[in-house]
Parts: structure tokens; C-alpha cells; sequence
């Protein structure tokens, strides 16, 4: 285990704790499709009678479930990366590409919170639906995307706190 | 030279998309050194379950769009789609003119979509994995997979049990392994698609045409000059025309395609088609009433026909 | 001015990657810096996040957290643990049969699914320790978990083929026999390399003592450190196995039977029409629950909580992946770039076979860079009117696309099998990439045989 930072700012132990929810929630969405395309099958099979929420209900719950999961991976340092060129760095040099990723993060993050708002809106005002038989609205889906965005942002800020941390300590 | 982008999907052998490929030619001849229409095909930048929204939000100048996909946004457009509504294409190509294209286009137009030119597609059969439909009672039971709520309302009316719960990736598998009966596909669409492989009973009834619209953005469609808009749109109309024709050959085409391919097709009866009908029109009405005078007005047209 | 621009690409791709940036968000950032140079920056950044939201807005993708789910809960009841110690006992005393047990299970999961990701993470949470303890290097590891998760798309069913027969206007059913025997093929020969390379590994050095509980830990450190903290990793759950005790056939069929029988109902419940394909995913992870709660009773609440939790979390990051390779592959798209690379091949009048080789090169090239679906789609309107063209036929030229979009899943730079062979085994990217060159070259001669050999890929749908 890394040793954690000797103590951590009431802010950033806010910021771990928005990851933390997300995570959950990103976890009760998991459990929620699995149940739900179990009971699509069951009453699919034995009663003819297949639903026609299920297929769609289950793709929104799996967006929710990247979007939301995202900064909580993030929190665990479990996002897939590539560290044969970092692990040559001294340490000084690999705190200010640190320092620089994490700035990247959250310009990245803080595209999708924009952006990810500004679609959501458009999807409101004309009124967009889903393809499917569902019709569904689709400024709710829209909405993860400014939520997984905002949770990544303050988890990249989190990340960039810590380096400068490491700095002082 | 400006370049218009256009997002496209589906087979380049199909009708629809030959057309397509000359409107975009010689619309780059005629506007030579100004305009350039650039196809991005097979789905790469969009498929038809999004295009629509792609479109009028401006992600791309142009798209191919299905028209039955972008119902829940345009729900007016449902009034040239209602199932068992119209006996044949020539009476759909009908309402996409007038008073009725009118309304149609002030839909669209309100949602930033400008139409530049409609095709048109071989009308909707059924194709059954458990022998052709003859009557009415021969829908008993049959899970039929529908994208489509009015298709399902009137389907499930009719005794049927429509299934939308498989997704379209999914439907090959569950004909062939019997998770589903049936599947409602135009006659060139459907063996295209390889639905004659797994339910190679096909009954016509022509339940439905969809049309497949080239659609631009509200805001490109007005930057660009009147003559501009002019050439688009008349080569456009000549092209929908063109399908129109090409619909009815390929549908006889494809329908011997079909048989050599061991498919039975049938047709069914007048009869049990009014007794269909019957029904259909409730849910007509009830959708009209749900709609507004709009949809009223739109369905009056369509059924005076 | 082209080779300028696709070198650039490359070097800052390659310096994204470098930087230690976590891959699904320095691909989605330079995608979106790329995509910048051809529609100015508003745009850009509207059409990227569009893409980001439309390429997790699929149903074909909601198989793939529940999969992990599945894998998680198969490693936390002990099933997998049981079902290997089986195939253990049923190989005989060689230790390179443990390569085949993991080979055939991974293709028995290619039956099951379809999706290598999931393959991948779930042979490799089972596998690795078992692996480990009779002393398969790393590298060797990374041969097999990621030789078994390209299975995925070659034995049948296979969303690939089902693109490929809507676009091109192929029969589905013919295009799945079609990847039958390439699939087979492909598991003898990996099962096959394997149980070589393994001597070749195990020559010279003194007999592996008796595995001991612990001094797999000695070598898993240090990898671990390498790999820039995966100690933390939600697949860090590799169990440490209970020490294998020979027991009877029959003992360990017996152990087994449960775990056994979850494939016969998955593929069972599809070959039946009970359910689809994706459905077998929910199906699965519900039948790994009941065993393990009520049949096994390893699993506590805790367990089982901490199993859904870190399966929520691999799918975020496979969703951060996916978002990230989605927008990349539309600057691609948008840029042309393939489209310009086949102008220059094609306006050359090559020879048939000099044409069908240059394709080959230039499809191990996209796969690179791209992921399956999105490799697909881009290859096959290409591609398919060259096809027409050459009279080729069309059959023959599906296999070869697929057996190339699954070399994609394992080739650098953009390969997430690599990633998650890299996550769960705690194994350092590199030594990941040079095993999973045994695979790679395998299907590269696999695919030259198709070239010259085309009734590999027709004969069987010839059949029907
Ligand atoms: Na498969
Ligand atoms: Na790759």
C-alpha cells in the first residue's frame, strides 16, 4: 500500500468522498442490469410476454456505470497506463509530468462537463427521444456525461493536490 | 470549394444508396470549384439510430436518415409511416407532396432539420421463421421483434406478441435459435439483412414504407445561396423519383431472389387485409387524437386517399 | 505531405502514450486536439464528447460489464479455482497442459460470448495463478491468457461477421462456419506453441521445486512496482490458490461439476433460444451467485459486494478506453487518412497477391491504432468494392478481415486485451507485448495459409 499523504485537506477528503459515491452508484447500476435482463429472459421465456424497457433501460444503465465509475477508478489509480518511459524519470522529473498530465485531465474532464451540459440542454429543448419503443428522453442519459465529467474534474484536481503534496512533504 | 459533409449507412448495392452516388456526382459537377459533397459511408461517422440528432445538432452538414428512427422526434412524421394506412408507395410518395409536405417539413424544419430530397423503399413484410401468414389467427402468438411502438400497439391488438427486447445485432441469432417467430422487413431490405435465411417464409402485406430522407442542418441548409439550395434539392427530386421507380422492379427482383434462395412467398388475402385494417385504424385515430390538429389534418389526407 | 502528416500522428500518439497518461484519456485528449486541425475548436470538442456519448450508447456493449461481473464472481466463489484444478487433473501430470486447459477454456468463452475483453480477464483471473505456480514466465503468461482472448471473434458467434454479412450482402450463417475451422486451427496451434515454448523455457533450468504458498509473492512485487502501481488494482484480487492436491478423476469431476455445468446452461440456453448471446451475460453472473451463495457458500456479502465493486470499476475504465479509441478513430475517419493510404496502394496496378498482401499490411496497420468495431467499419466500405473488383471471393476475404480485426486486440499500441492481460496479472506492459507476440505471429501464418489455402476458410460454408 502507498502511504497516504500524512493529512488530507477537508476539501480533498470531500473530493474522495463524491469518487466514492460515484463508485457505489456506478455499482448499484451493475447489479440493476443484471437483474433486469435475468427478468427480461424469464418473462421472455416462460410467459411470451417480453418487456419493452429492458434493452434500453440496460444501455443507459451501463452509460451510467462507465460515467459514473470513472473518477472513482481514477480515486484507486486503476485507469490503464503505460509507465515503462515514467519509471526512468527521476522523481523530479516525473512529478512535473505528473503535475502536466494532471492538468490534461482536467482540461479532458472539463470539456466533457461543457460539453456533456451544453447536449443535454439540446437534447431538453427539442425534445430529442430514443430510437427505440421507449421513446426515452434523452437529456437524462445526456446528463451522466456533465455528472462523470464534474466527478473526473475534481478527481484530477485531487490527483494534482496530491503531487504538489508529495512536493512539501 | 466548400465540402459538405454527408453521413451515410447500410449496403452500397442498394438501390437507395446507386441513387444516392449519382445525386451527389452530378451535384459536384454542377457545383464544381464551389460545393463538394464528401460521403463518409458505412456507418463510419454515424449510424440511423443517432443520425438524425447528428444532423440537427450540425456534427455533420448532411445525413442519411431512416425515416422510422427519428419518430420520437419528429412524432408528426409517424402520419406517413402508420402502419396498413397505405396500399401501396405511389400513395405515400403522395403525402410527401402539398399540403402534407408542409406540414411535414415545418416539423423537421423545428427540430433544425431541412429535407433535402426523400427516397423511397419497397414496402414492409412480414417474414416468419413458422410458415406464412394466411389470416388473421395466424399472428396468435407470433413473437414478432418490432423497433417500432405503433407496429407493436397494432400487433399486439391483432393477437401477437411483439418483442422489442432484441437488439438489432441480436436478431439473425434469435430467428435462427428460435427466440423469435418473426421479423417485419422490406423485401429487399430483408434479404439484404439475411432475414429469408432463418424466417424464410415471407408473407407480403406491405404494412408499411419507410422512406430513407437526405437531411442537412437547418443553419448550413440557410448559409448557403439560393442556386446552391436549388441544384440540391431538383437533382435531389429527381433521385427520389428514380427510387420510387427502382423500388417496384427490385421488389420483384428480390422477391425471385427470395425463391431461389428457398424462401416461399405469399401474399395475403384481401380479406383478411381488411379485417387488419380494421383494427389498424383505431390506432390511427387514437394516435391522430393524441397529435394534434396537425396529426389530425394529416391523417384526413392520408385516408382520402 | 501524407507520409508527413501520418508520421506526426504516430510520434504524438506514441508521446500520449509515454507519458504515463492514462491510455483512454491521452487517446480522447489527442483525438480531440487532432480533430481541432479539420473543424476548428468548438466543433471539435461537440462532435468528440457526440462520439463519446454514441459509442457507449450500445447494446452490444452491455454485455461487457457484466461479463466482468461474471469473471469477478467466478474467481470470488471459487468456481474457476475448481474448474482448473479439474482440467488439471484431467491433463495428466504435464505442466504444459495447463497452457491448453487455458486455451480451450478460453475458447470455450469465445463459444459463450463473443467478446474478448471478457475472455481476457476472466481466463486471467483464473489462470495467472495457476500459471504462475508451475512456473510459466510472465512473458509466457502473457502468451496465453492473450492467444485465448483472440479467440474471442474467430469461433463463432462473432459481431464482426455479423457486420460484415449486412454490409456486404453474405450470408451470416455461412460467414460464422466460415470462422470455424481459422478457430480451431487457432487453438491447436496456440495449445500447441505453448506446450513448446514452454520446454524450450524450462530446459537448462534446475525442475521447479514444489510450489509453496508465498514465493509467487516474491515474483509479483517487483513486477507489480513496474507497472506503475497495480498493486492497488481492482484485479490485484488474484487469489493466492489453495495448494493443489492430487485427487481422482472422478473428485475432480465431482468439485467441478457446478462450475462445469455453467457453460453447458450458457451455451445450452443460446443453441436453444432461451436467450441471446448478451443475455447469457446476465444469465451467468445470476448463476454464479446462487452457486456461490447458496451451493458453495464461499460467498459473503462482503465478497460479493467487494466483486460488484470492482467490477463496476474495470468497466469504467474499459468505458474510458472506449471512449477514448472512439474518438481517435473518428479523427481517422474525418481525416481520410485511410482512404489516401489506399489511393496510394491501389493506383499502383499490383498484382493480385501483391495487392491482397499490401491490404493485409495495411489492416495490421489500422489495427494498431484501432479498436475491432471501429476497424470494421471503416475497413469494409473500403475494402469490399477492391474485393468486387478483384473478383475475389468474398468468404475467403471476411476471414481475412476477421482474423486481422482480432490481431488488433493484441497488437500495440491500441490493443486492450494487452491492457487487461497487463492489469490482472500485475505484468509490465512490455513483457505483456513481447508475449503476445507468440499469438500474433501464429495468426499472421495462420493467415498467410487462408491467402494460399482459401478452402480453410470456404470448404465448411461451402458445405451448407
Ligand atoms: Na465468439
Ligand atoms: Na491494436
Amino acid at each position: 500500500m502507498e502511504p497516504q499523504p500524512p493529512k488530507k485537506f477537508f476539501l480533498f477528503r470531500f473530493i474522495d468522498f463524491t469518487s466514492d459515491v460515484g463508485g457505489v452508484a456506478s455499482a448499484i447500476c451493475l447489479l440493476a442490469a443484471t437483474f433486469i435482463i435475468t427478468y427480461e429472459v424469464f418473462v421472455r421465456y416462460l410467459f411470451s410476454a417480453p418487456t419493452t424497457w429492458v434493452a434500453e433501460i440496460s444501455i443507459y444503465l451501463c452509460m451510467a456505470l462507465g460515467l459514473l465509475g470513472a473518477a472513482y477508478a481514477l480515486k484507486n489509480n486503476s485507469h490503464f497506463s503505460i509507465t515503462i518511459v515514467v519509471d526512468r524519470l527521476t522523481a523530479k522529473n516525473r512529478r512535473r509530468l505528473k503535475i502536466f498530465t494532471n492538468l490534461m485531465g482536467i482540461a479532458y474532464s472539463i470539456i466533457f462537463i461543457v460539453k456533456g451540459a451544453e447536449m443535454a440542454k439540446f437534447a431538453w429543448d427539442i425534445k430529442d427521444a430514443s430510437t427505440g419503443v421507449l421513446q426515452f428522453p434523452l437529456w437524462i442519459p445526456w446528463s451522466l456525461v456533465p455528472i462523470g465529467g464534474l466527478l473526473l474534474t475534481l478527481q484530477f484536481i485531487n490527483k494534482l493536490a496530491e503531487e504538489f503534496a508529495h512536493r512539501e512533504g | 470549394e466548400k465540402e459538405l459533409k454527408l453521413a451515410s449507412w447500410g449496403p452500397t448495392q442498394h438501390y437507395v444508396a446507386t441513387a444516392r452516388a449519382e445525386w451527389i456526382n452530378e451535384v459536384n459537377e454542377k457545383l464544381a470549384g464551389r460545393y463538394k459533397i464528401v460521403d463518409y459511408p458505412g456507418g463510419q461517422l454515424f449510424g440511423p439510430r443517432e443520425m438524425h440528432t447528428a444532423v440537427a445538432r450540425g456534427s455533420v452538414d448532411l445525413g442519411v436518415v431512416l425515416q422510422p428512427a427519428m419518430l420520437a422526434m419528429v412524432p408528426i412524421l409517424q402520419g406517413v409511416y402508420l402502419p396498413f394506412a397505405f396500399d401501396n408507395l405511389d400513395e405515400v410518395a403522395e403525402a410527401y407532396s402539398g399540403e402534407s409536405l408542409e406540414i411535414l417539413e415545418r416539423a423537421m424544419e423545428a427540430k433544425r432539420l431541412k429535407l433535402v430530397y426523400m427516397s423511397y423503399t419497397d414496402g414492409v413484410q412480414m417474414y416468419s421463421a413458422k410458415g406464412n401468414i394466411e389470416k388473421v389467427e395466424d399472428l396468435k402468438g407470433l413473437r414478432v421483434l418490432s423497433q417500432s411502438p405503433i407496429f407493436s400497439e397494432i400487433m399486439a391488438k391483432l393477437g401477437a406478441a411483439p418483442d422489442t427486447s432484441v437488439p438489432q445485432t441480436e436478431q439473425y441469432m434469435a430467428l435462427q435459435r428460435g427466440i423469435s417467430d418473426a421479423i417485419a422487413n422490406s423485401v429487399v431490405g430483408g434479404y439484404f439483412q439475411k432475414n429469408h435465411e432463418v424466417a424464410p417464409y415471407v408473407t407480403l402485406m406491405d404494412m408499411s414504407f419507410s422512406t430513407i430522407p437526405v437531411l442537412m442542418n437547418l443553419n448550413t441548409w440557410n448559409s448557403l445561396p439560393a442556386d446552391v439550395q436549388e441544384v440540391l434539392t431538383s437533382i435531389g427530386h429527381e433521385k427520389g423519383l428514380k427510387t420510387l421507380a427502382m423500388a417496384k422492379g427490385w421488389q420483384a427482383n428480390f422477391e425471385n431472389k427470395l425463391k431461389e434462395e428457398g424462401a416461399t412467398v405469399t401474399e395475403m388475402s384481401d380479406e383478411e387485409m381488411e379485417k387488419i385494417r380494421v383494427v389498424a385504424r383505431e390506432v390511427w385515430e387514437k394516435w391522430a387524437k393524441d397529435n394534434g390538429p396537425e396529426a389530425q389534418r394529416l391523417l384526413e389526407i392520408s385516408l382520402k386517399r | 505531405m501524407m507520409t508527413l502528416y501520418v508520421i506526426g500522428f504516430i510520434v504524438a500518439f506514441l508521446l500520449v502514450l509515454a507519458s504515463g497518461f492514462p491510455v483512454g484519456f491521452g487517446l480522447g485528449f489527442l483525438g480531440l486536439g487532432l480533430m481541432v486541425f479539420y473543424t476548428g475548436f468548438d466543433q471539435a470538442l461537440t462532435m468528440g464528447i457526440e462520439r463519446a456519448y454514441t459509442a457507449l450508447d450500445s447494446s452490444v456493449l452491455v454485455a461487457v460489464p457484466l461479463f466482468i461481473f461474471t469473471a469477478q464472481l467466478i474467481a470470488e466463489t471459487g468456481m474457476g479455482k475448481r474448474l482448473f484444478d479439474a482440467a488439471r487433473t484431467f491433463l495428466g501430470r504435464f505442466r504444459s497442459g495447463l497452457g491448453t486447459a487455458t486455451i480451450a477454456s478460453s475458447g470455450i468463452f469465445a463459444a459463450m460470448t463473443g467478446s474478448s475483453f471478457v475472455s481476457a480477464s476472466t481466463m486471467g483471473l483464473i489462470a495467472i495463478p495457476e500459471l504462475r505456480k508451475a512456473k510459466f514466465s510472465d512473458t509466457l503468461i502473457s502468451s496465453a491468457i492473450t492467444a485465448g482472448g483472440s479467440l474471442g471473434m474467430v469461433i463463432p458467434p462473432s459481431i464482426v461477421m455479423i457486420v460484415y454479412g449486412y454490409l456486404t450482402d453474405e450470408s451470416i450463417g455461412k460467414l460464422f462456419m466460415a470462422g470455424m475451422i481459422p478457430g480451431v486451427l487457432l487453438i491447436v496451434l496456440y495449445s500447441a506453441a505453448l506446450a513448446l515454448c514452454f520446454r524450450l523455457e524450462r530446459r537448462g533450468r534446475p525442475a521447479p521445486p514444489v510450489t509453496l504458498p508465498g514465493q509467487d509473492g516474491e515474483e509479483q512485487a517487483p513486477a507489480a512496482a513496474a507497472n506503475g502501481g497495480a498493486v492497488n488494482s481492482p484485479f490485484g484480487q488474484l487469489k493466492e490458490a489453495a495448494e493443489f492436491v492430487p485427487m481422482t478423476k472422478f473428485k475432480a469431476f465431482k468439485e467441478a461439476f457446478w462450475g462445469l455445468l455453467a457453460p453447458i446452461i450458457i451455451l445450452g440456453g443460446i443453441y436453444l433460444g432461451v436467450f441471446t448471446a448478451p443475455e447469457a451475460a446476465g444469465i451467468a453472473a445470476i448463476y454464479c451467485m446462487l452457486i456461490g451463495f447458496f451451493i458453495y457458500r464461499t460467498l459473503t456479502i462482503r465478497k460479493f459486494w467487494n466483486a460488484l465493486m470492482s467490477s463496476a470499476m474495470i468497466s469504467a475504465m474499459v468505458a474510458v478506453i472506449i471512449i477514448g479509441g472512439a474518438i481517435i478513430g473518428m479523427v481517422v475517419v474525418y481525416g481520410r487518412i485511410p482512404q489516401q493510404i489506399l489511393a496510394l496502394i491501389v493506383a499502383k496496378d499490383l498484382s493480385p497477391l501483391l495487392l491482397l498482401l499490401l491490404i493485409n499490411l495495411f489492416l495490421f496497420f489500422l489495427g494498431m491504432f484501432l479498436e475491432v468495431l471501429a476497424l470494421v467499419y471503416l475497413a469494409i466500405p473500403l475494402l469490399y468494392p477492391v474485393v468486387l473488383h478483384m473478383g475475389w471471393d468474398n468468404i475467403w476475404f471476411a476471414v481475412i478481415l476477421l482474423i486481422n480485426a482480432n490481431l488488433a486486440l493484441i497488437t500495440p499500441p491500441m490493443g486492450g486485451v494487452l491492457y487487461i492481460v497487463s492489469q490482472i496479472g500485475a505484468i509490465p506492459i512490455n513483457k505483456v507485448i513481447k508475449g503476445a507476440l507468440l499469438p500474433v505471429i501464429i495468426m499472421v501464418v495462420l493467415l498467410i495459409v487462408i491467402i494460399f489455402v482459401p478452402s480453410i476458410a470456404t470448404w465448411l460454408p461451402g458445405m451448407m
